[in-house]
């Protein structure tokens, strides 16, 4: 999404690896970019490692994409509150004081468009999926209530990929048979990082103008089919 | 969008206008279908690349197939459609009669059927890139009194959608639908003269960020004929100003 955004936009990137966003960085495009080197299930710290960055180089950021996240599935009888404050921090937490701060004086309340990566399991249920569905889900809630909250300033949508291969969800790929099972389940087949980054830069775009608070499912038809 | 062909209904006013300048202006080639000649006429010189023009009585569903068939053969064949063309039915459920409620559903709902069919013949369609695109309204999704006949025909066609994207996925076919807010159109211009003027501000009141213009749902119609959507199909895409998050 990043290098993409990096051919229109000057882009700030975020993570917690330094020696994998340096990486990213050379693949930009020229331009004035930015690495914010910050693990954001430190929440209690966002506002002001972002302000700071905002503060010190003299930028104003006008876009925010929120990809963070982390999918495990853990059963019922694995749940832990760590797990799920971790979640929460990463998913919602995080977009939330992100958004604050964007549309905060330090960054002149330059916001115009964020958009939020949710999952198509925000609306549905599957097993030993609590931990990453309930968080995908409260993102969706904070999407709505920041997209009626802000508008018509700032608009907020979320986008609900299916399965698309990258390295979050690469463990899998490694398993043939899940791999064939799934595949067979989405009209479309399974998905690429590029069918996910054009409907984010649509939306990020003037031409979604009129468009918030909603989910866009992105997900080859996967929860549409009740095909038996 | 060069060298794709669309067919776009209701294309002599509203979101259809809109919809086709829009595609023409990217390159397309659109046939225009609508019964209303002159307007038709109209913003076929207002297209900005090659365009055609349609004259069509879309709730006459059994003609529907030879008209776009024998149109098809100059024109060339179809990459996808747009069914813009609708009519609003307010009337409170006391009113509300079987006659108006079929012609509503013949033209906002049938036609979208009829269509799909029609256009995913493979003597019509193009066989490559193939996207259909279908309106519905926040109507569809949300309950409002007065509404029910419109509502009736505008929530059928998300199901239509759903059900279609799954059966045409075979033939490369995508379907998607939006699902627009209140426009000011000239369908929205016949509902004004209804309504009185606090009606009109507690709608606006119902769009966190005001009411919508033709060419917000265009563009969003483009996404989803466009490429850019390739690996959507049967889904839903508001154009409401945030009306249906609240």
């Amino acid at each position: 999404m990043a290098v993409q955004l990096s051919k229109d936009y000057n882009v700030i990137i975020n993570g917690r690896d330094t020696e994998r966003l340096e990486g990213v960085r050379n693949r930009l495009a020229e331009g004035n970019h930015f690495v914010w080197q910050y693990d954001l299930n430190d929440v209690q710290n966002i506002e002001q490692s972002l302000t700071a960055l905002i503060t010190d180089n003299g930028i104003r950021i006008t876009h925010f994409v929120h990809s963070a996240g982390f999918m495990k599935m853990y059963p019922v009888k694995m749940l832990t509150a760590e797990l799920f404050n971790s979640s929460f921090n990463i998913n919602v937490v995080s977009a939330a004081l992100i958004t604050k701060t964007l549309t905060g004086r330090k960054n002149q309340k330059a916001l115009e468009s964020a958009v939020f990566i949710s999952s198509n399991i925000s609306n549905f249920g599957a097993k030993a999926f609590s931990v990453y569905s309930s968080a995908k889900a409260g993102l969706d809630g904070l999407m709505r209530s920041l997209a009626v909250e802000l508008a018509p300033e700032v608009r907020v949508n979320s986008v609900l990929p299916g399965g698309v291969r990258t390295r979050m969800t690469e463990h899998m790929y490694q398993n043939e048979e899940l791999i064939s099972r799934l595949a067979a389940t989405y009209p479309l087949g399974l998905g690429q990082t590029c069918d996910i980054y054009h409907v984010v830069r649509f939306l990020l775009s003037e031409d979604a103008r009129w468009i918030t608070g909603q989910q866009l499912t992105v997900d080859g038809g996967r929860t549409v089919n009740i095909t038996g | 969008m060069e060298g794709r062909c669309y067919l776009v209904t209701g294309a002599a006013s509203g979101i259809g206008r809109a919809t086709a300048l829009l595609l023409s202006e990217m390159g397309a080639k659109v046939l225009l279908a609508d019964i209303d000649v002159n307007n038709l006429e109209r913003v076929k010189t207002e297209c900005k690349n090659e365009a055609d023009i349609l004259v069509i009585d879309l709730m006459d569903a059994n003609k529907i197939k030879n008209l776009i068939k024998e149109k098809t053969v100059s024109f060339g064949k179809l990459h996808g459609f747009v069914h813009c063309a609708g009519l609003p039915y307010i009337a409170p459920l006391k009113v509300v009669n079987a006659e108006k409620a079929d012609r509503i559903y013949k033209l906002n709902t049938y036609a979208a059927i009829e269509l799909a069919k029609v256009c995913s013949n493979k003597q019509i369609y193009a066989g490559e890139h193939g996207s259909f695109v279908l309106i519905s309204s926040v109507y569809g999704l949300v309950g409002s009194a007065a509404n029910v006949g419109y509502a009736m025909s505008k929530g059928a066609i998300v199901a239509i959608t759903k059900s279609l994207a799954m059966e045409l996925v075979n033939s490369g076919i995508r379907v998607n639908c939006v699902a627009p807010g209140f426009i000011k159109t000239p369908m929205a211009d016949k509902v004004d003269g209804m309504m009185d003027a606090e009606y009109y501000d507690r709608l606006n009141a119902l769009h966190p960020m005001g009411m919508g213009q033709t060419e917000d749902v265009a563009k969003s119609i483009l996404f989803l004929l466009s490429d850019m959507s390739s690996w959507m199909t049967g889904a839903v895409l508001n154009v409401d100003g945030g009306f249906t998050a609240q």
